[in-house]
């Protein structure tokens, strides 16, 4: 598993299509023609500015950027809901979504706070 | 109301950029929590239009777990002690490698019932599954390291990675047997053995080198999203999966390169001791040739000095040291010393750890710096102290060839004109190398419990007795 973890080797692992989504385009018009089923292709250039907003966090704030996109990472949450939340789910998919619904929202909730507790620690001098 | 497929394509849009913002936010202690704010808000309104969206017919269910598991975070994110909060990081890592096995069993329970199954949907679920269960018992044995619940030294043994080998070769054929065949047995099996591969995967890297594991395993989870994201079709998933993935490789690249070591030789390195109980320290000291000094010799060197450069370690957060390091800095200060922190990049059991230790303790950041901006410092400071750090101010990784930690960049403590090294004991630091500093001519060691050296040195600034 650690040996892909060079980020050189997962630059390239998403980029399948040029993508359509970019996040500088105004939100409001529509960028993905077809949405539905969604493409993994957008994933692409938000990953590339993702890559170098992360190069850019300062060092003494990296406790709180493992907090924070370990808070985002609870995004997982939206898998739950979408499991949990179907009407024809049996008792045992349903009992699996209601754990995994669970554990996400302990993510969520815990991990921004805790962020939120962290940065409010970092003060300039009085 | 339910939204529409396009209207919950621009919300999560929007949710994505956000979380990019909100990223993009640390790049300064002043934007931080504006950045938090702007993540906060991405998972609001990635939460709410998925709630809103035509796919989720049934709340009742989403409304207890949720009750709860907010319930959960909440009290636990007000109460956790900063010092533990690697253990924290590791828990919460666990969750989302649990809920993303959780996701994929239930998203194939679900179809299997619709009759929508297909070998690609079924291949996915196999990433999700693997990817997650991983994360999960890696993070769980992370956990138990940092807790004291399992000895932070590594656990090797003959044929270790043919072992992991074997087991990551037979998860892989038993996915792919899932996904021709559908087996359930297959995909228990493939999942059992994910979460064994999790285990023995971390279990042979030692406790220094937890900051690297935590940033895995942070990218793990990163993964893992992703992965849910691909079995669910959701874009939004895989986007912000693979940002996280992302943010926890680049943070293992950088602990990585902070120890001059590559992410293989600290997976499958297994380098460090857990060293531990005290040996008689000062007599062994004195064998060794290293000096000691007490309490009022390092007060009477600091107290007149143009420049202290503190140097903290994870012995540092053992101690609890950081309120009472504080303190010093303000006597000191307030007799013209000026007091600066150093920081390796890899001191502490996570990345940044000390960083948030000082700020805890009150301590402005910007008396905090890096290793690239303190180093130049040393030669003109009259003392530098270190506080339970070892391994990284070892001049060993300079000039030793044969020294296991040979090559890493440290922080040139020994420059400063006098070094004081807090320590509890005569025993080596994590990687199990002696500090050549000890023996430098301007180095002594004061034995003893760093908290209480550092009061000792407290109150001997507000006697004034010099």
């Amino acid at each position: 598993m650690g040996t892909s973890l060079a980020p050189r080797h997962r630059r390239f692992s998403l980029t399948s299509q040029p993508c359509l989504l970019n996040p500088a385009d105004s939100a409001a018009e529509h960028p993905c023609p077809n949405p539905s089923p969604p493409s993994t292709s957008s994933s692409s250039p938000a990953c590339f500015i993702g890559y170098y907003v992360i190069w850019g966090v300062t060092p003494s704030l990296h406790t709180p950027l493992v907090a924070l996109t370990n808070a985002i990472s609870g995004i997982v949450l939206v898998g739950a809901l979408l499991v949990t939340g179907l009407d024809e789910a049996g008792w045992l998919a349903s009992g699996m979504g209601f754990f995994a619904v669970l554990l996400a929202s302990i993510n969520v909730f815990g991990g921004f706070l805790v962020t939120h507790r962290m940065l409010s620690m970092f003060k300039k001098k009085k | 109301m339910a939204l529409s497929m396009n209207q919950l394509a621009v919300a999560y849009l929007v949710s994505a950029v956000l979380f990019i913002f909100a990223l993009k936010g640390l790049t300064h202690p002043a934007t931080a929590r504006r950045g938090n704010l702007f993540g906060m808000l991405g998972m609001v309104i990635a939460l709410g239009a998925t709630l809103l969206g035509t796919e989720v017919q049934d709340y009742l269910l989403i409304i207890i777990a949720g009750v709860i598991g907010a319930g959960i975070g909440i009290a636990v994110a007000l109460r956790i002690q900063m010092t533990a909060m690697p253990q924290l990081v590791a828990a919460l890592h666990s969750f989302v490698g649990m809920a993303a096995v959780l996701v994929a069993i239930g998203t194939f329970l679900n179809r299997a019932q619709a009759g929508t199954l297909n070998a690609v949907l079924m291949g996915e679920l196999s990433a999700g599954i693997v990817i997650g269960a991983i994360t999960f018992t890696g993070s769980v044995i992370a956990f138990a390291k940092l807790q004291g619940i399992m000895s932070g030294a590594p656990i090797k043994f003959a044929g270790q990675h043919l072992l992991n080998a074997g087991i990551a070769i037979v998860t892989v054929l038993l996915a792919v047997h899932f996904a021709m065949t559908g087996s359930v047995l297959s995909l228990l099996l493939m999942t059992l053995l994910a979460f064994v591969l999790g285990g023995t995967l971390i279990i042979p890297i030692g406790g220094a080198d937890m900051p690297v594991i935590i940033s895995m395993l942070n990218s793990y989870s990163g993964w893992a999203a992703a992965a849910t994201g691909f079995t669910l079709h959701n874009d939004l998933l895989i986007i912000v999966g693979a940002l996280v993935g992302f943010s926890g490789a680049i943070l293992s690249y950088i602990m990585c390169r902070a120890m001059n070591r590559s992410i293989i030789n600290v997976v499958f390195g297994g380098f460090g001791t857990d060293a531990s109980g005290g040996d008689s320290a000062g007599a062994v000291a004195a064998e060794k040739g290293i000096k000691s000094a007490s309490v009022d010799d390092a007060v009477y060197w600091m107290e007149d000095a143009n420049k202290v450069i503190i140097v903290p370690g994870y012995g540092m957060a053992v101690a609890q040291a950081q309120h009472a390091l504080k303190e010093l800095m303000e006597l000191l200060e307030a007799r013209g010393v000026a007091v600066t922190f150093a920081i390796h990049p890899v001191a502490g059991r996570m990345p940044g750890h000390m960083n948030v230790l000082l700020a805890e303790a009150d301590i402005p950041y910007d008396h905090v710096l890096e290793m690239d901006e303190i180093n130049p410092q040393f030669q003109g400071a009259a003392v530098a102290l270190v506080v339970g750090a070892n391994d990284v101010v070892n001049p060993a990784a300079k000039e030793d060839a044969s020294s296991p930690i040979y090559g890493m960049p440290i922080l040139e403590a020994g420059r400063a004109s006098q070094v004081y090294f807090l320590k509890r004991s005569m025993r080596p630091g994590y990687s199990g190398v002696d500090n050549l500093l000890f023996y430098q001519d301007n180095t002594s060691l004061i034995f003893g419990d760093a908290k209480d050296t550092i009061e000792g040195m407290v109150s001997a600034l507000k006697g004034g007795g010099h």
